[in-house]
């Protein structure tokens, strides 16, 4: 669950994200404590003909074997209301949404459709694709579909997804063709992207920063070319992106 | 039934091939080896050889019978079987190729993305398979329960490779349907301008997921059972003893996890926008499977208690056998990780459910399927094999699989 060349953890841009690798911390603990078990176990058991001798009819003990019914059972308990602890955490939200955000996914580019309401209740929005930038010559000496300096491939888009930090949100998430799925597990969010169906996720991100992600459907030939790449503002930056004002850099 | 298990054989050999390994043109050419993989795979290499392979052996020897109950079943099994595969092997090699990876979810696998032939000779290939799975799997019930020694719940009398390939033939028969619904609606959809998988004619693609995972899921455990059974035999025999520890909670949890594995199919569909209720219910469900798991395990690990063994003198088998018990109980575990909803958001579709079936696959079933055949060899065809060449083969499949696998985890 590294980025790609790191072998440690990606950064958290959500509490979901946050929220979930520490379940997925917990868990893994119990699970190389089962492990360390089996393997104490098997390797006691494969030397234990040289202590013990043959034991052609230790068969059965009942003790035994609830034992390692329940204990086990425990365990799975454990884990399970960990998991339905983070499952609802993550999964809804009690806040009231500020902002929706619809994203299509095409093969073989996403479109990020931004809705707001301003100050005299009047509804404004727009739209714009995300193609992954190409590794190409740049046709004009402005040509953003192609890589440049510091772009990472696969990685980084045209045109980056923006959501604000701190207002919880609202992704709803569909396709205009085949299942692609919207996936940035920085900010602990993977939604399916069904045709005829639209998917929400709650969202709240608690860092500024650049997250990305990529498909996570196969959808056909180019699956694997269609990054998501989100920036996170402030607040205050998310509305003059909003209302198409100018942005200092 | 020698020729069922020559055949078993002569799918091994022909699925090692069908291993994606080169760099090739990118395109469609790499989906397309990559679903043919996973249908080979599945279908075609552990499918006939533990099931159709020893099945067919065992089954009769070990109730003391002459023969499975309806010899002519088994054969029409046999010839859908290759049927099949030629099938699956045109729809390989026909233009395009299956670029939708073996789970097919439509719309790519539709009329609208994929036209043409190789999706639909798949589609026939797998009608083919399953009539095969359903017609040896009906044999196999038919023959244990008619022929079995002493009443079928005196548990303690059966064989544990009985009792696995007894709730196999139950999963196939009853999982299989639901795969060949799916698939017919399938090919409707293709060819005749139905829309149960397009939405602008009031369908959902999420049926075909329904549909698709119902079997998917059973399937999957189809593919283990054998192997489990297999491994109890293994060891019962290297710790020379009369048979598996706790023989009878050893039979419950393998019908325990059969049936159980029919509850679960969701988990496959944990981010296509089921409710936050129903995706709860999938996990505490999948979650549940690993009890029974763990019991088997822990069985195990008390049949080898009291077993003398060593390097020099064990039998090479024995070593497929503690190897998948090991193995087997990691991708086991990576299994619990991959069972809760809330981390599919970080998993789904990535490297780590690749790394948690491939460990339970090939170094659960495949593991077992080797350690089987080394360990029947000898009474398969009265040869006894060199054991450096048979460790020697086990070492270097170990450490093949273990460093393929484990870095996926990342």
């Amino acid at each position: 669950m590294s980025q790609w060349g790191g072998t440690y953890y990606s950064m958290n841009f959500s509490m979901a994200a946050s929220l979930s690798k520490f379940l997925y911390e917990c868990i893994m603990t119990i699970n190389c404590f089962v492990l360390t078990t089996v393997v104490c176990g098997l390797v006691m058991a494969l030397s234990s003909g040289r202590v013990v001798g043959h034991c052609r009819k230790y068969l059965k003990n009942e003790l035994l074997e609830a034992i390692w019914t329940i204990v086990p059972a425990f365990l799975i308990y454990l884990i399970a209301s960990m998991s339905f602890y983070v499952l609802y955490m993550n999964g809804e939200h009690k806040e009231p949404t500020l902002f929706h955000s619809v994203i299509t996914g095409h093969q073989w580019y996403w479109t990020y459709q931004y809705a707001m309401i301003d100050e005299m209740g009047k509804f404004f929005g727009f739209e714009h694709d995300s193609y992954a930038l190409l590794n190409d010559v740049p046709s004009t000496s402005d040509d953003d579909t192609v890589l440049s300096k510091g772009d990472t491939y696969l990685l980084d888009v045209d045109a980056p997804f923006v959501i604000p930090q701190g207002m919880p949100g609202e992704l709803l998430v569909t396709s205009d063709d085949v299942i692609h799925s919207w996936s940035v597990p920085a900010l602990g969010i993977t939604v399916d992207a069904v045709p005829g169906r639209l998917n929400r996720s709650p969202i709240l991100a608690s860092t500024v920063g650049v997250a990305y992600g990529h498909c996570r459907e196969l959808c056909g030939v180019n699956h694997f070319m269609m990054p998501i790449c989100v920036e996170i503002v402030t607040p205050a930056t998310y509305l003059k992106f909003m209302k198409l004002e100018e942005i200092e850099e | 039934w020698s020729g069922v298990f020559g055949l078993s054989l002569s799918h091994c050999m022909r699925i090692e091939l069908s291993h994606p390994g080169e760099w090739l043109q990118v395109g469609y050419m790499y989906h397309s080896i990559m679903t043919m993989h996973a249908f080979m795979m599945i279908f075609f290499f552990v499918m006939p050889t533990s099931i159709g392979g020893l099945g067919n052996w065992f089954i009769p020897l070990m109730i003391k019978i002459k023969d499975l109950s309806m010899p002519r079943l088994n054969n029409l099994s046999v010839w859908l079987a290759l049927g099949s595969l030629f099938l699956m092997c045109m729809a390989f090699l026909s233009s395009g190729g299956l670029g939708c990876g073996w789970t097919m979810y439509p719309p790519l696998s539709n009329s609208e993305f994929m036209d043409g032939l190789p999706i639909d000779l798949a589609v026939f290939s797998l009608h083919m398979a399953g009539m095969s799975s359903i017609a040896g799997s009906i044999n196999f019930l038919v023959t244990i329960f008619n022929m079995r020694m002493g009443a079928l719940f005196f548990m303690s009398l059966n064989p544990m490779l009985i009792w696995t390939l007894f709730g196999t033939s139950i999963l196939l028969v009853t999982s299989v349907p639901v795969l060949a619904a799916g698939l017919t609606l399938l090919l409707l959809d293709r060819h005749f301008s139905t829309s149960f998988y397009y939405p602008e004619g009031g369908g959902d693609p999420i049926l075909w997921q329904h549909l698709f995972w119902f079997f998917g899921h059973p399937e999957v455990y189809i593919l283990i059972l054998p192997a489990f059974g297999v491994i109890s035999h293994i060891l019962c025999r290297s710790s020379a003893k009369l048979h598996v520890f706790g023989k009878i909670g050893m039979s419950w949890a393998s019908m325990g996890i059969a049936w159980m594995g029919f509850l679960v199919w969701g988990h496959h569909m944990f981010v296509a926008g089921l409710d936050i209720d129903t995706r709860a219910y999938f996990t505490a469900a999948t979650l549940m499977i690993a009890v029974p798991t763990g019991v088997k395990v822990f069985n195990w690990l008390a049949t080898i208690f009291g077993g003398v063994y060593s390097l020099k003198h064990s039998h090479p088998s024995t070593f497929w056998a503690i190897g998948f018990v090991l193995l087997f109980t990691i991708g086991g575990l990576t299994g619990v990780i991959l069972a809760n909803a809330a981390l599919s958001t970080l998993l789904h579709d990535s490297y780590y459910v690749v790394a948690h079936f491939h460990y339970v696959l090939s170094m659960g079933a495949v593991f077992a399927i080797f350690g089987g055949f080394w360990f029947w060899f000898p009474f398969w065809t009265g040869m006894v094999p060199r054991k450096d060449l048979v460790l020697t083969h086990f070492m270097l499949t170990f450490i093949g699989v273990n460093f393929t696998f484990f870095p996926m985890h990342w």
